[in-house]
This record gives C-alpha cells, structure tokens and sequence, in this order.
C-alpha cells in the first residue's frame, strides 16, 4: 500500500540500495507485529513511516555507536551557491544523502525532511542538541558541496 | 547563512519528502516468508509438541505391555515352580494315607463305595468354592447314604465282624469329624479367605487339603486322600501344560474338560483381585514452590550483551497448587490431568533509572489515554509499561561493559542521576491444564513413578514490582507476552499410602515452557521451573 513512499524512506536513511531493502523488510515485519497498536490517531501513512524511521535507527545503533561527544562546533556557514534549485535529479539527490556519513544522514533526514527539532533529534539519537545541530550544519555543508559540484559539471558538459 | 541553510533544506525537503521508489519483489517475498516461517514455525513446535507427547505416550504404553509380558511368563513360571512339588507332596502323602487306611478301606467295600461317593462330589468344592456350598448336600447324601449302608449291612449280615466294625467306626468318626457338615457350616469368610489363598497362590488342592487334614480323623484323611489321589490321577492324565495356559487363559484345558471346568472361574475370581487397579479413579490437591527463571536466546543481541543481561537477571521463587483427577487404566499406568494456578518470574537486579526528566526519553512511545507518556524499558522478558511517566523518565538496565552509561536493550544513553540501588520483579500467573502420564516403576509400599506431560497455559496475571529502594511498588506490566502457552513437565513421583483410601506425593518436576512467551521475534524467551510438589490423594 505504502511500498514505494516507505521505501523512499528506507532509501534516505540507509548507506545504499540493499540496505534500504533491509530495513524495509524489518519495518514492515514491525507493522505486523504492531498493528494492533495503532490507535487511529493520525495518518496510518505517518505510523507507518515512524515505524521505518525507528527501524533505520535501530538499524544504525546497531552498527554503530553513537558517542556523545560534547562538541561545540558551530554552526558552519554553507558557502556557495545559494541557489539549490538548479535542475538535478531526485536520484542524485538521494545519492548525496546516501553518501553521508551515517550520523550526519540521519540527523539531516530527521531534521530537514521529518522537521524533529534537535532536542528530539538528541533524545533520538542519544546525543547533545549541541551534537546533533552540529552534524546538521556539516551534513548541509557536504550536501551544498555536492550539489555546487554537481552544478559545475552539469555547466560544463552543457 | 541561515537563508541558505533553510534553502538546502527546503529544497531537499520539497524533492525527497515524497519521493519514492518501488522495491523489489523479493523484498514482499522476504516478508512473506518470514511471515511464513513464523507460521511454519509454530506449525513445526506444535506438531513437535504432538509428537513429543504421542512419543511418550507409546514409549510408556510399549514399556508397560512388555514389563506386563515378563510378568506373565514369570507367572506361568511360579505357578509351574510351584504347583509341581506341591502335587509330587501330595502325592506322597497320599500314598503314605492311602497306605495307612488301606486296610480300612479293604474293609469294606462298601464304605469305599459310600467315600467313593464322597469323593466323586467332593471334587467340585476343590474347583471352585462357590459350587461347595451348592453341592455340598451331595457329602450330607453320601454320609446319609454310609449310613443306609450301614443299617443294610447290618440287616443282611454279608460283611464280617471286622467289616462291621470298620464300617461303624468309619460311620461314627464320620460323624464326629463333622465332615459333611463342614461343607455347609464353611462360613462366608472362611470361604473368602481360601479363595483369597486360591486366588495368591493357586494352591487349591493343598489349601482344602489342609483343611481336612485339620480334622483329626483318620477316616476323614483317608476320604482326603481319596480325594487327592483320584484329584491327581485326572491331572496325571490331562496335559498340564494345556491346563497352565487353559489357567492362563480362562480356557477349559483340552482332555480333563470336565473335572476341571471350574477352574476357569476360579482364576476369573483371581483375575478380577489382580485388576482391582482397573480405572480406578482418584482426585487430589497438590502444592509446590517453585524456583523459575528463564532461558533467553537471541539472535539479534550479541554474545557479550546476553551475557550481561544474563548476569543482571535472575530467578525467582514462587508458586503453584492446583486440584487433580487420576484414572489408572493399567497396572502401573496413570494419566492425570487437572487445573492449576502457577506463578512464574524474573528478576532484573540492577536497574537504572533517571528521575526528573518530565519529557519521555524515546520518541516512538504509545501515549495513554489520559495523555501521559508511558515509561517502557525491556528486559530478556518482554517490555514493560507504566503510566508513571511524570515521576520516572528512564528506566533500564545498565551496560556496564561500555565507557558511556548505556541501556543494554535499546543501546540508549542515561542521561543523568542514574540510580542504580533499583530492582525490578515481573511475575506471571497461568492457570495450567496438564495432561500428565505417570509410570509406576516400584510398586512397594512406597511407590516410585516417573511422569511427563504437557499443559496448556492461560495467562491469567501479568505485573511488575519496582523496589527503589523503599520496597516493591507495583509499576506496570509486560507488554507484548502471549496469552496461551504450552509447556512440558517431566518429574518423578513418590506415593505412600497414609489412610486406607489416601495417598500422599512428593513431586518433583521440572516444566519448560515450548513456546517463547514474548512476541518479539528477536528475543525467545522460554520461562521454566522447578518445583517440589506435595499433595494427597483420594484414591475411589
């Protein structure tokens, strides 16, 4: 019923193609296993994408060690073209978060596309707001880095 | 700055926020299948269940019927062990009577003719009991008879004086002896008590030999004698062994059909003492502490973490008691089944918790109905809820083996003022009905039995006690456990009769729960326990 737009999500949060299928799998068995949980409160879609978002972060405490590390990075100005609405692809767009690392995906996912502040994005991910506002501003610095890139070939070939 | 931040997002927003994308078949195909294997698995552990039970149920039933077998031919052998040295004895003491009185009987022939008389009725007491008391006018006919004779002879004067002696001697000690009366004056007991004797030990002929032995009357032994030699003259001549496995049987033997027809009955009357056991019925109470714990498994934590939580963990003692019901449809089978209240638990020993945080530490938790945050922390058992969330923000266990305070379940951070000095109890309560197969292996005084069985079990009760340190509180309950189980006991069983119809058993058991009781397909949870119950039966 949602396969294609979960697996949008799946794809977000996972490093790669058979990663996202993973957690697809794994969150769609959680639905069966918690359907009876749903209480009809919102969008079943919205459960239902919550539900994949967990998973993708289970998945990656799993792998992965979050260490809270009280960095007071600031926020890092993303320098270039302000302009992001240059013709790309949402493939490549996607590709982009792919390439992140794990940490800076997730928080950017959680914050500029699912819209969690960083205190519930710290509560999520067990790290300071500190950390997570931090990981957001370098994540946007590496995406904008790769859509200027992107836009710099894109005008050469053409 | 903060223009261009927002643009970054937006514009990946507005691209990605519906993008999607459809995944491949062998992604529902996965799903499928483990949804699937789910199903097969709980096909597979109740067909196991099935077989377990079927394959106990035929393994008893197997080790019954040939124990059974063994004894019956030990039977045969006893009753050939024992039968032949009687007859040979009786045999010589016959001869040694008949020698003794042959001069008496010489005497007349008509009093051996009157005996033989005797005799003749007097083999039917010896086959079988009941018939004595009908027949025993016959001897009251025959000494009637003996004396017509003795009236007859007196009359016609055909006999000497040492024959007329004889006669009446055999006349008067006849008499005195009172042994045709004592077929009709055999009272009920006395008759139960030889056929009690007959029925133990198959030693008619020597049983009522002794009895008449008992008389001191000679004329009496030599009528005994009589009796035995013409007794045994018949089984001389049938085939003993047709007659052991015609006894066996209940079967006429082939060539002495009729003298010994009744013995059938006899060992009918035998048969029916020895199957006194036969659904024989019985209803009971028992009761048990019981140790219990779980055995965890998954596949989802690590070695390391299991073994933490193993070492957080631990056992509980509780209890069961239940009522039981008991029908014994062999010698030393019986099947039991029953209703009964078991409680079962664990205990986390070390818990974290953070106190203070009005906001719920995880994000996906299920709100109340009255729009407080549940508070969940797992444990190997399941996870628990509390409607306690304005007073607890975190509670979990403690990963120790990390540098960073985390919980062992969720991998999540404690944030601050974690108190340690806490522990929680979860306890479950089932109301358990078992089909429980006992095998007797002594039949003594006090018996031992083995017994296994399975048991469905209702959760019937489902709480968590927090200790903060000011004693248990009841916190919630666990979540997501399966309210129908099945479980296996296996045990061993001492019975000792204390009253005429009750029996009192010590049981000691051991029960493993066959199904995970968790939902969670990560973790499998199989609850077991130990217990010693005690309980007595009335036995009907």
């Amino acid at each position: 019923m949602f396969k294609t737009s979960m697996f949008g999500i799946c794809l977000r949060y996972s490093g790669d193609y058979n990663d996202a299928q993973d957690i697809l799998q794994d969150g769609f068995l959680k639905v069966y296993e918690k359907v009876q949980q749903f209480q009809f409160r919102g969008s079943f879609k919205g459960w239902i994408g919550k539900i994949m978002i967990n998973t993708a972060l289970e998945r990656f405490r799993s792998k992965y060690q979050i260490i809270n590390i009280n960095d007071n990075i600031k926020e890092v100005d993303s320098k270039g073209n302000s302009d992001a609405s240059v013709d790309i692809s949402v493939k490549e767009l996607l590709k982009f978060i792919q390439e992140l690392s794990p940490k800076y995906r997730l928080v950017f996912n959680l914050f500029a596309i699912e819209g969690y502040s960083h205190k519930e994005i710290g509560k999520m991910l067990n790290i300071s707001e500190g950390t997570s506002k931090s990981n957001l501003s370098r994540a946007r610095v590496i995406l904008q880095g790769k859509i200027n890139k992107y836009y710099k070939m894109s005008v050469q070939i053409s | 700055m903060k223009g261009n931040s927002e643009n970054i997002d937006n514009f990946f927003r507005s691209k990605m926020d519906s993008y999607g994308e459809i995944p491949e078949a062998a992604v529902w195909e996965g799903i499928s299948e483990k949804l699937g294997h789910n199903k097969k698995k709980k096909l597979i552990i109740f067909m196991s269940k099935v077989a377990a039970g079927m394959l106990l149920v035929v393994s008893l039933g197997l080790g019954y019927y040939l124990l059974n077998k063994k004894s019956s031919l030990d039977y045969v052998e006893s009753i050939e062990l024992t039968r032949e040295p009687e007859y040979n004895k009786t045999v010589t003491e016959t001869d040694k009577t008949i020698k003794a009185t042959d001069k008496t009987v010489a005497a007349s022939d008509k009093t051996i003719k009157a005996t033989d008389n005797t005799i003749t009725v007097s083999d039917k007491p010896m086959a079988a009991i009941d018939k004595t008391i009908t027949v025993s006018d016959k001897p009251m006919a025959a000494t009637n008879k003996t004396d017509g004779f003795e009236s007859e002879e007196i009359l016609e004067s055909r006999y000497s004086e040492e024959a007329d002696i004889a006669e009446k001697e055999y006349t008067e000690k006849s008499e005195q002896s009172g042994l045709a009366e004592k077929y009709e004056e055999v009272p009920d007991s006395e008759i139960s008590l030889v056929q009690k004797e007959i029925a133990g030990e198959g030693e008619s002929e020597i049983i009522i030999a002794s009895e008449f032995e008992q008389q001191d009357n000679e004329k009496s032994r030599d009528v005994i004698s009589r009796l035995q030699s013409k007794y045994l003259s018949k089984l001389d001549n049938s085939n003993s062994g047709d007659l052991l496995l015609a006894e066996r049987h209940n079967e006429k033997p082939a060539e002495a059909n009729i003298e010994f027809s009744d013995y059938g009955e006899e060992y009918n009357i035998d048969d029916t003492q020895d199957k006194s056991w036969e659904n024989q019925w019985a209803v009971g109470g028992q009761l048990a502490p019981l140790y219990s714990y779980r055995n965890f498994a998954s596949d989802y934590l690590s070695d390391y973490v299991k073994d933490q939580i193993n070492s957080n963990e631990s056992g509980v003692i509780a209890y069961a008691m239940g009522v039981n019901v008991a029908v014994t449809p062999g010698k030393r089978l019986s099947i039991q089944s029953g209703i009964y209240y078991s409680k079962y638990g664990q205990h986390t020993d070390v818990l974290n918790i953070t106190s203070n945080n009005p906001e719920p530490s995880s994000w996906d938790q299920p709100e109340e109905e009255d729009g407080t945050s549940s508070i969940l922390f797992s444990n190997s058992t399941g996870t628990v809820a509390t409607s306690r969330g304005d007073q607890l923000s975190f509670i979990g266990t403690y990963n120790s083996g990390l540098n960073d305070k985390r919980d062992l379940m969720s991998n999540q951070l404690y944030n601050s003022d974690i108190n340690s000095n806490s522990t929680a109890t979860q306890y479950f309560e089932y109301l358990e009905i078992p089909i429980v197969i006992k095998y007797k292996l002594i039949d003594r005084k006090i018996d031992l039995n083995i017994l296994g069985g399975l048991s469905t079990n209702f959760l019937i009760g489902n709480d968590i006690y927090l200790d903060e340190g000011d004693g248990d509180h009841k916190y919630g309950e666990t979540i997501n456990i399966s309210s129908t189980n099945y479980s296996s006991s296996i045990g061993m069983g001492l019975e000792y009769p204390v009253l005429s119809n009750f029996i009192v058993n010590v049981e000691p058991k051991f029960k493993y729960y066959l199904n995970p009781i968790d939902k969670k397909p990560s973790y499998n949870i199989h609850p077991y326990s130990i217990g010693i119950f005690t309980g007595i039966s009335y036995i009907f």
